[in-house]
């Protein structure tokens, strides 16, 4: 027995050993993957299961003046179909509903989609392109769609979603919103990219169950900064018109590029802008921002600024008289000629500049300043025209003011400047002197942003006043007769086609040659002027450059767009006129209603004579007497087909003529 | 126990802000996708041209508001 028992202890005692060698065996292991491995395997676990990770900051939005937006991040949306998930019979059962479905959204025919999925499905193809670039709506219809909604999973149904930059409103001001990305930075968005962009943040996160990421409490966690709103002072209905009215005279003159600007006289807030260039189709777009970039010779808008220095210098008046002679004028070796080929004869300053006569404007100026013309000179510096409006938008053109001196300078120098050539302007800074006589000298400076708004902190809302050039480019005096010299040049100079006698328009007109030195000449026809005269509210300018057909000068092909926005704003500006009670009492109106008040108190067994009686009054007499009334005509009754005095029943109905 | 249990109602949070989420980033898409469209619509141009056929035009005379003042 004893012998048996210790076979046993021996063996358990083998057992025991065994177990014991393999428990230390598996202590080593723990020991050694805990101290020598134990920091990697650590890096590791933290690697698939923490990340840092970006929190995208939102990006502004670009608002007009009342809150429409004009530019903002929207989603984008691609499908594409993995064929190979979809089951056979699913497929079999659902293909021609889905592609009759995908006609309907997408265009060409359901057998178009039919054989594409079959194929697909034939080459094994996971990532077959259904469509891209899809609203959200229509993402939303295609999602409904059988088989396409089973899912990703059972319907193969794969978004690819993208966040673009849109023009809500379309094409409508697209350069001066502007973008910035690769293509460059003009433009609002591109003068406030930085504010627009905001800045992400970023957090540290643990993997969690599903795919999903949690957030862990980290020191070195940053708050995303969303990007600022901004808020610019277009007004869309104004600028809606301002383009409308801009391209229609470009598609008739068949011009290649022009812009138009509306700046409200006292803040300087550009209410529209809108410019436009031909492509090769013929079509027009926004394509670059001539307004604010193309610096150009004027031509005869600046003669009113020639006239001005020139008032303000008082070495003219407006009543000095100049001999425009036959419209010619030899200066040196070169002649200057009057566009009506023929001249005025001897004309006041004010008429030179109503009838834009080259000969008239420019004998003056010469006159005037022949022997100093630096003095002429000093007084446009003396108005700013030859500093840079500093705009917010890239890219404004430079103004070229020729001074003695310089290597270009000559003795017709001079002329040449006072009718609008050797000097370079902007539409936009031809426009800011214009502005400064409408607003009684004081010039201001163009403003295309109102507001930069914080989304998340409204008290740190930035509020853009506006900033005064200039106080005063010239005297009361002067502005008064530039005024009257503008009102009279649509009045009876060479833009009466737009005037109109229910509101006041002043401006002046500019055909101007470009690239005369070639033989590719063209014209610049153009048109600056504000609106109402009185008290000026807008100023605007347009400018087109190479008219070839139908005309090509500034009061045909410029003028009629300012007058179309001239127009509009009258016409939304309602009249009121206030009457007090006391100014109504005709007696012969209260008679007459006496009269009516009476025949219909009457009670009636038989139908009545409505005859004379307005077709108003007689209708509500019979109906009140339950008969049906139909009539024809209008004005008064003439004829009624149940003459008076016969029978009525109630229900009849009685026919009406009127005359 | 207790950490367990944080644990999982941190993660039920995390995913039911991953759903609002995307519920707003979805409602938002729709919204400015209509708003565009909306004011599309409201430009004079727009509206001009569709009520043409109807035989609606601009007015060429401003509103005129008629307004009644109280005499003392």
């Amino acid at each position: 027995m004893s012998v048996n028992r210790q076979n046993i202890i021996n063996k358990i005692g083998f057992l025991f050993a065994f177990l014991l060698i393999l428990m230390l065996g598996i202590a080593g292991k723990i020991i050694y993957l805990q101290v020598v491995d134990g920091a990697k395997y650590q890096d590791l676990s933290e690697q698939i299961t923490e990340k840092i990770d970006t929190i995208y900051a939102n990006k502004g939005n670009v608002y007009a003046a009342d809150g429409s937006l004009l530019a903002t991040s929207m989603f984008r949306y691609e499908i594409r179909m993995d064929v190979m998930t979809v089951k056979s019979a699913v497929l079999q059962k659902n293909i021609q509903a889905l592609a009759t479905g995908l006609s309907e959204l997408l265009g060409e025919t359901p057998s178009y989609y039919v054989k594409r999925i079959r194929d697909a499905k034939r080459h094994h193809n996971r990532y077959l392109f259904i469509a891209r670039n899809l609203s959200f709506p229509e993402y939303q219809n295609i999602k409904k769609l059988p088989i396409f909604r089973l899912g990703a999973n059972r319907g193969g149904f794969i978004t690819i979603q993208k966040t673009v930059r849109e023009h809500p409103l379309g094409k409508v001001a697209a350069r001066t919103i502007g973008y910035a990305d690769y293509r460059g930075r003009p433009g609002i968005e591109g003068a406030f990219a930085k504010d627009l962009k905001g800045r992400n943040g970023q957090r540290l996160k643990q993997k969690i169950a599903k795919g999903q990421w949690k957030p862990i409490n980290d020191d070195n966690e940053v708050e995303p900064e969303d990007g600022k709103d901004v808020i610019t002072t277009i007004d869309i209905n104004m600028q809606d018109i301002a383009h409308q009215a801009l391209l229609e005279q470009l598609e008739k003159f068949e011009a290649d590029h022009g812009s138009v600007v509306l700046m409200e006289v006292q803040t300087g807030e550009i209410k529209a802008i809108a410019n436009l260039g031909r492509t090769s189709k013929g079509t027009f777009y926004e394509d670059r921002n001539y307004a604010v970039y193309e610096s150009h010779e004027p031509g005869s808008t600046f003669k009113l600024i020639s006239l001005v220095a020139a008032l303000e210098d008082k070495v003219i008046d407006t009543s000095t008289v100049v001999n425009t002679e036959k419209g010619s004028w030899k200066l040196y070796d070169h002649t200057i000629k009057d566009s009506n080929h023929k001249g005025y004869g001897k004309i006041s300053a004010a008429r030179a500049l109503e009838v834009s006569s080259n000969v008239g404007v420019s004998k003056l100026i010469y006159d005037a300043y022949k022997d100093k013309p630096i003095k002429f000179i000093n007084r446009l510096k003396k108005m700013d025209l030859d500093k840079s409006l500093g705009l917010p938008i890239k890219g404004e053109g430079k103004p070229i003011i020729p001074e003695p001196g310089q290597k270009s300078w000559n003795g017709i120098s001079l002329a040449w400047m006072s009718y609008g050539y050797g000097v370079q302007l902007t539409p936009l800074q031809t426009l800011t002197f214009y502005n400064a006589i409408a607003n009684n000298g004081k010039m201001v400076k163009p403003k295309f942003v109102k507001e930069i708004r914080y989304p998340n902190n409204r008290n740190e809302n930035q509020y853009f006043e506006t900033e005064v050039i200039k106080n005063r480019i010239c005297s009361q005096k002067t502005v008064d007769k530039a005024k009257e010299m503008l009102r009279n040049v649509v009045k009876r100079g060479t833009a009466t086609n737009i005037y109109s006698k229910d509101y006041s328009l002043a401006g002046k007109t500019g055909t101007c040659q470009a690239k005369y030195w070639t033989d590719s000449l063209y014209y610049i026809a153009s048109f600056a002027g504000f609106f109402p005269v009185e008290k000026p509210k807008y100023s605007c300018i347009v400018v087109i450059h190479k008219p070839t057909k139908h005309g090509y000068y500034g009061n045909i092909v410029a003028a009629p767009v300012f007058k179309k926005i001239a127009e509009k704003v009258f016409t939304a500006t309602p009249i009121i006129e206030t009457v007090s009670k006391r100014d109504i009492a005709f007696s012969k109106l209260e008679e007459e209603y006496a009269n009516y008040d009476k025949k219909a108190q009457k009670s009636y067994q038989t139908m009545p004579n409505v005859k004379g009686m307005s077709g108003m009054d007689a209708t509500s007499i019979l109906e009140n007497l339950g008969l049906w009334v139909q009539f024809s005509g209008t004005g008064a009754v003439k004829s009624q087909s149940v003459q008076p005095g016969e029978r009525i029943q109630k229900g009849k109905t009685i026919f009406l003529k009127l005359s | 126990m207790l950490m367990v249990r944080s644990g999982h109602i941190t993660d039920e949070k995390v995913l039911r802000i991953a759903k609002l989420s995307k519920q707003e980033r979805e409602l938002r898409a729709e919204y400015i996708a209509l708003r565009s469209q909306s004011m599309k619509l409201k430009l004079a141009s727009n509206v001009e041209n569709k009520v043409k056929d109807l035989g609606l035009f601009p007015s060429k005379e401003p509103v005129h508001i008629i307004k009644e003042v109280k005499e003392k």
